[in-house]
Formats: structure tokens, C-alpha cells, sequence
């Protein structure tokens, strides 16, 4: 914090304040040290060690269906399958764990993911349908197949391996923390040091521009929904693990969520833009305010105000100097 | 006899829809004795009805080029309006309070949307997330009934054999229609989603439009709360979870496009009554619940991929 104040005080160029203020890493870091400090001083036990692993474990489940989220929303397309996916997943992972085992489950989940993701991909790149309505229909189909896999019951997860996945710490960290690490990193490398990652930002940014430069733009839309759909799979098989007892109606309206969670992490909708490291503070955001709101006895539905509110004033923060800029600008250039 | 062949070919392209619907229509009442049962159509209608009211609003506001998440949370919040004054001042009164509450909450939406500068979809995926918490703290996790018979009459009346319901999303829809065609505004909405920048060069107040239309949109949900609360008897934070994909479906379905400046209130008509008979005809056929959705689904992706696959080739072939 004292270090981001003197940074803040060095700079003695406006324009250079105003940047850094923009900077969407910036603003989600200090809402979520405000929000770290703010509930330790309300209750201090928000700093246990028993709540931090809590806040981490839910951070992961979330932050890995936003890592595959923020690729979809790069190349300016939405997923509002990953809900159902995960649902699906979870299904489909406790099942085949129960009969062959930790890898064989989490394999499956992942699996099942990709399926839902190249269906997504297909739709949406070769019959050029909006990805809004491929994913929303896809979804709808998936959300069934879920219900039907289990005819509305419920799956009990009595592998040892993968409660043992769940539920238990290497290091101190719960695996699924570490899971969670391991996709970021990654992605990270996918997106940072692979020409896959490049042609994501570059289809993101333009299209035609990319299919002109020779990027094979609609193998890499199947390619980046099937990514959405693995880590989805990934999360459901996570989730799985951790509460030991799935249904076919888990993860309604989750993909809101993670689109908020993404957006919150500074990304814009009409593509061109990849913030894995931001994705990842906002998922920690997130889960933060809804442990600490548990911790201060504050009902659970106070956390759908928190999350809209933080969403509203994070876009407008992000837009309104922006504006003032292009209406002068314009001004001037009438002039 | 050819003038007639270019009708049909004109209408299949522009109505999709509509020839979908008669031929589902044709094929469920040939296969089902039960399907035409006057008391079946009734439950069919209602059903449409209770999208199809708020998809009208949607289509406006989709051909202006903006759309809405946040009308599920808003439905919640406007029936919790209509429960309240009809408990309190009687029947009459919920109408005013429920178009109320949809007005003051889309005027809400577009001023974030347009004065913010808020992408759409975040904005109204922020609000949705507002709008709900508001529900919840105003009634908790629990809901509010409604007792006075008089209101809840209105859910089970009948004119011309039909429920109430379906005859006001039949006015709302000629107005909607009346509006987009037959008004300046439509117009207007119409060259605001087709191309915004060229509407805003040619004078419009692009942002003004937009902010009308979320009004226009909250004043159909909250019809549609007043309906739905009557009939539910009841009003409850999670009565509309889902609703606003639905609805978008529906509207897309019906021929709009996302995009915006494309879009037919006929085509959502005859879409949120598709939708319905699709799903009562799976209950008459016995088909498991789950089923609906993959129904669904297959009808929403197929139905697009056609009309998409159709554009291109129609662009290709001029």
C-alpha cells in the first residue's frame, strides 16, 4: 500500500496519474485491499488461515472458468455454456471417479468440457450464428443432458483419490488451489510467448484484418471455445471434489458471473484485450466479499449488490475521463 | 400465379417463424387429440403471453441495438411493487404501481447505459445483479401473497373464450407494431440500430431513443409482473430466474438480430406462441421435463444457424 502511494506521489505528470488510474490492475487491487482491510478490522478473524484457504479455494473454482471466459471474450465472443458445462462435468466426473479413479474422473470432466466446447466453436465459426445465441441454445441442451444424465437425482462422489483431491493440502495449499495455479500458468504461457496467444488478441482486435494476415481465424475460434469448454470442465470437476454431492441444476447463472468476474478484471467486450493476472485478482475480488459478507453476518444476497454495484462503477470509472477526452477532442476538431 | 409463388417466397424469408409455427401447429393437432381442446389453447396462450408481453418491449429495444439482462431481477421487483399496492389501495392500483416500478427501473437502465457510457451488456448485467439484491431486501428470502380476489380473478378471466392475459399481449403487440411502423420514433429506432453513428450525423438524439425504448421495455415487464403476480398469487425474488434469456430468445427467434436495426414484433408474436405450443406439446406427448431444454436448444441453434446460413447465400447470390 505505502509503496502505491509514493508510486502514485512520484508521479508528477498528470497525464501519467490519469493512466495509472486507468489502469485496471490498479483499481481492482486497491478494491480488494480495501476490501481485506476493511472486514479484518470489522472481524479479525478474516485472516485465518482456516478463511484465507476458503477464500482461495473459492477464488479457484471461480478464477479457472474466468481464465477460459477471458480468451472467448478476447476474440469478442461471450460463453453462457460454461453454467451448464460445469453442471455436466461435475455429473459425468464423480461418476467416472467412482469407477476408475481421481485421473480417470478429472480426464472425463475436462473431456466432456472440450466436447461442449468444439459443438460451440463449430456453430459459431463455420454457420457463423452470434456466439450469444450458439452458447444460449448450446446451453440450454447441455442444462438438459445434465438433468437427464441423473433424471433429476443426485450423484455422491466415493472415490478416496478424488475426495482426497478436494478436500486435502499439499504444502498448506489445498490442491485445488494448486490446480488452479497450474492452469494460470498455462495459459499465461499460451497467451504471452505462443503464436496462438498473439492470433487471439490479433482475431480480437480485427477480424478480417487477422484472416487477411493469414491467420486460419475460424480453426482458431473452435480452438478458443474448446479452451472455454476444457476449463469449465475443469472447474466442474474441481467443484465436484469439493462438495462430494452434484445435481443436474448446479451452476445456474454462473456464467454471468464469471462474465462479470472477466469484465471486472478490466476486459472489453469487443474483444482485442487479455488480462489473465487482472482476471485472476477480480475472481479473488469476488470470493473476498462474499467470505467477508459471511464472516459479518451481512445476508448472502447482499453480495448481487456488491457485485453490481462494483460493476457499474468500475465500467463508468473506466469510460467517463475517456469521454470527456473524445467530446473535446471533437470539440476541437469542429473547430 | 407467379405473383403468388413470389408472395410465398417473400413470406417464408420474412416470416420464418410464422409458417414454423402453422406447420408445428398442423403436425401436433393431427397427432394429438388433445392439443386443439379449447382448454389446452388457453393454457398455451397464457403461457405465451407471460414472454411474449416483455419480448415486445425486447424487440424495440434489440432493433435500437441494446438489450437487457436485468429484466428477470426487474420482474421480481415490480411484481414485489404490484403485491404491495394491490394489498394495500386494491386492484386498480397494482397496474399504476407495477408500470411504474418498470418505467422508473428502465429509465434507471438507460441513463446508466447511455450517460455512463456502459457497454450494454455489463451495464444491465450490473443493474440485474442490483435489481435482485433490492428484491431480496425488501422481502427476504421469502415472498409476499397476495389475498384480494378481486386481483386474483384477473389471472383466470376469459373474453371471447381466451384469457385476459393473451388479449393484452395481442394490444400490446399491435401497439409495438403501431409504434415501429407507423411512427416517427419507430423510424427513428430503426436507423438508430442500423447504422448509430449515421443516425447520430443525421440529427437524432441517439441517446434520448435509447432511453425511451428501456422505458418502453420496463413498461411491458412490468404488464407482464402484473399478470404474473395475479396468476402466482404471490410475489417472490427468484420468479424471474432465466426470464431474460428467454425472452431474448424468443425475440431472436422471432428474426431480430443482435446487431440491431433488424427485427419484427409480428415475428416475437408468433415466436413466444411457438415456444409455448413446442412445450406444451412435449407434456402432451409425455416427454420428460429435461427434454424441454434440449428441445429448446436444438430449436434456438438450428433455427439461427438456418437464418444465418440463408443470409450468406442470399448476400452471395445478388
Amino acid at each position: 500500500m505505502g509503496y502505491l502511494v509514493m508510486k502514485f506521489k512520484s508521479m508528477s505528470d498528470a497525464t501519467a496519474r490519469q493512466e495509472f488510474l486507468r489502469n485496471p490492475t490498479t483499481g481492482i487491487s486497491l478494491f480488494l485491499i480495501l476490501v481485506i482491510f476493511g472486514s479484518t478490522s470489522a472481524n479479525s478473524t478474516f485472516l485465518n488461515i482456516e478463511n484465507l484457504r476458503n477464500i482461495a479455494v473459492q477464488a479457484s473454482l471461480l478464477a479457472v472458468l474466468a481464465f477460459g471466459m477471458t480468451f472467448v471474450i478476447a476474440i469478442a465472443g461471450l460463453d453462457l455454456s460454461v453454467g451448464s458445462t460445469v453442471a455436466l462435468s461435475a455429473l459425468i466426473s464423480a461418476q467416472v471417479s467412482n469407477h476408475l479413479g481421481l485421473l480417470a474422473g478429472l480426464t472425463a470432466g475436462v473431456f466432456v468440457g472440450c466436447i461442449v466446447g468444439v459443438i460451440n466453436g463449430l456453430i459459431t465459426s463455420k454457420w457463423s450464428v452470434p456466439s450469444f445465441i450458439t452458447t444460449l441454445g448450446i446451453s440450454q441442451i447441455v442444462r438438459g443432458g445434465s438433468l437427464l444424465e441423473v433424471h433429476g437425482g443426485s450423484v455422491s462422489v466415493g472415490d478416496k483419490g478424488f475426495m482426497a483431491y478436494g478436500g486435502s493440502m499439499f504444502l498448506g495449499v489445498p490442491y485445488l488451489v494448486w490446480t488452479m495455479i497450474a492452469a494460470f500458468s498455462v495459459l499465461y504461457y499460451l497467451l504471452h510467448f505462443t503464436a496462438f496467444g498473439r492470433h487471439v488478441i490479433g482475431v480480437g482486435g480485427n477480424e478480417h484484418a487477422s484472416r487477411s494476415a493469414g491467420i486460419a481465424t475460424s480453426r482458431l475460434v473452435i480452438l478458443v471455445y474448446v479452451l472455454s469448454g476444457a476449463m469449465a470442465g475443469l472447474s466442474g470437476s474441481m467443484l465436484s471434489a469439493q462438495i462430494g454431492t452434484v445435481d443436474g441444476s448446479l451452476g445456474i447463472g454462473l456464467e454471468l458471473n464469471v462474465i462479470a468476474v472477466v469484465v471486472l478484471g478490466g476486459a472489453s467486450l469487443s474483444g482485442g484485450f487479455a488480462y489473465l493476472g487482472n482476471t485472476l485478482i477480480s475472481a479473488i475480488l469476488i470470493a473476498s466479499i462474499d467470505a467477508s459478507l459471511n464472516i459479518l453476518n451481512v445476508p448472502s444476497y447482499y453480495q448481487y449488490l456488491t457485485t453490481g454495484v462494483l460493476l457499474i462503477i468500475a465500467l463508468s470509472l473506466n469510460s467517463l475521463p475517456k469521454t470527456r477526452k473524445i467530446k473535446k477532442m471533437a470539440v476541437e476538431s469542429d473547430g | 400465379m407467379d405473383k403468388i409463388i413470389i408472395f410465398i417466397k417473400a413470406s417464408f424469408s420474412k416470416f420464418t417463424i410464422f409458417w414454423l409455427l402453422m406447420i408445428a401447429v398442423t403436425i401436433i393437432s393431427f397427432t394429438n387429440q388433445h392439443f386443439a381442446k379449447l382448454a389446452n389453447i388457453q393454457s398455451v396462450l397464457l403461457q405465451a403471453s407471460y414472454v411474449g408481453i416483455s419480448a415486445i418491449g425486447m424487440t424495440l429495444l434489440i432493433i435500437i441495438g441494446d438489450f437487457d439482462l436485468s429484466i428477470g431481477s426487474m420482474l421480481a421487483l415490480c411484481s414485489i411493487a404490484t403485491a404491495s399496492s394491490v394489498s394495500a389501495f386494491g386492484p386498480i392500483s397494482g397496474v399504476f404501481a407495477a408500470t411504474a416500478a418498470g418505467m422508473c427501473l428502465g429509465l434507471f437502465n438507460g441513463l446508466i447505459v447511455t450517460k455512463f457510457k456502459i457497454p450494454t451488456l455489463v451495464a444491465t448485467l450490473g443493474t440485474m445483479y442490483v435489481f435482485i439484491a433490492f428484491a431480496y431486501i425488501i422481502i427476504g428470502d421469502s415472498f409476499k401473497s397476495v389475498s384480494d380476489p378481486r386481483f386474483l380473478k384477473i389471472a383466470f378471466a376469459k373474453f371471447l373464450f381466451l384469457p385476459i392475459s393473451f388479449w393484452i399481449m395481442v394490444v400490446v403487440m399491435v401497439l409495438g407494431a403501431f409504434l415501429l411502423n407507423r411512427t416517427n420514433y419507430g423510424r427513428m429506432v430503426r436507423a438508430s440500430g442500423t447504422n448509430r453513428k449515421a443516425a447520430f450525423a443525421a440529427g437524432l438524439s441517439v441517446d434520448r431513443l435509447r432511453i425511451a425504448t428501456f422505458i418502453v421495455l420496463g413498461f411491458t415487464v412490468g404488464v407482464t409482473s402484473f399478470l404474473q403476480t395475479a396468476q402466482l398469487s404471490s410475489a417472490s425474488p427468484t420468479m424471474g430466474t432465466g426470464f431474460e434469456l428467454n425472452v431474448i430468445a424468443t425475440v431472436i427467434l422471432g428474426g431480430a438480430s443482435l446487431k440491431g436495426g433488424r427485427g419484427s414484433i409480428f415475428g416475437t408474436f408468433c415466436s413466444a406462441i411457438f415456444f409455448a405450443v413446442m412445450s406444451n406439446a412435449l407434456n402432451l406427448y409425455g416427454v420428460d421435463s429435461y427434454w424441454q431444454y434440449v428441445v429448446v436448444g436444438t430449436i434456438i441453434v438450428l433455427a439461427l444457424a438456418f437464418d444465418s446460413v440463408r443470409q450468406r447465400y442470399f448476400y452471395q447470390s445478388r
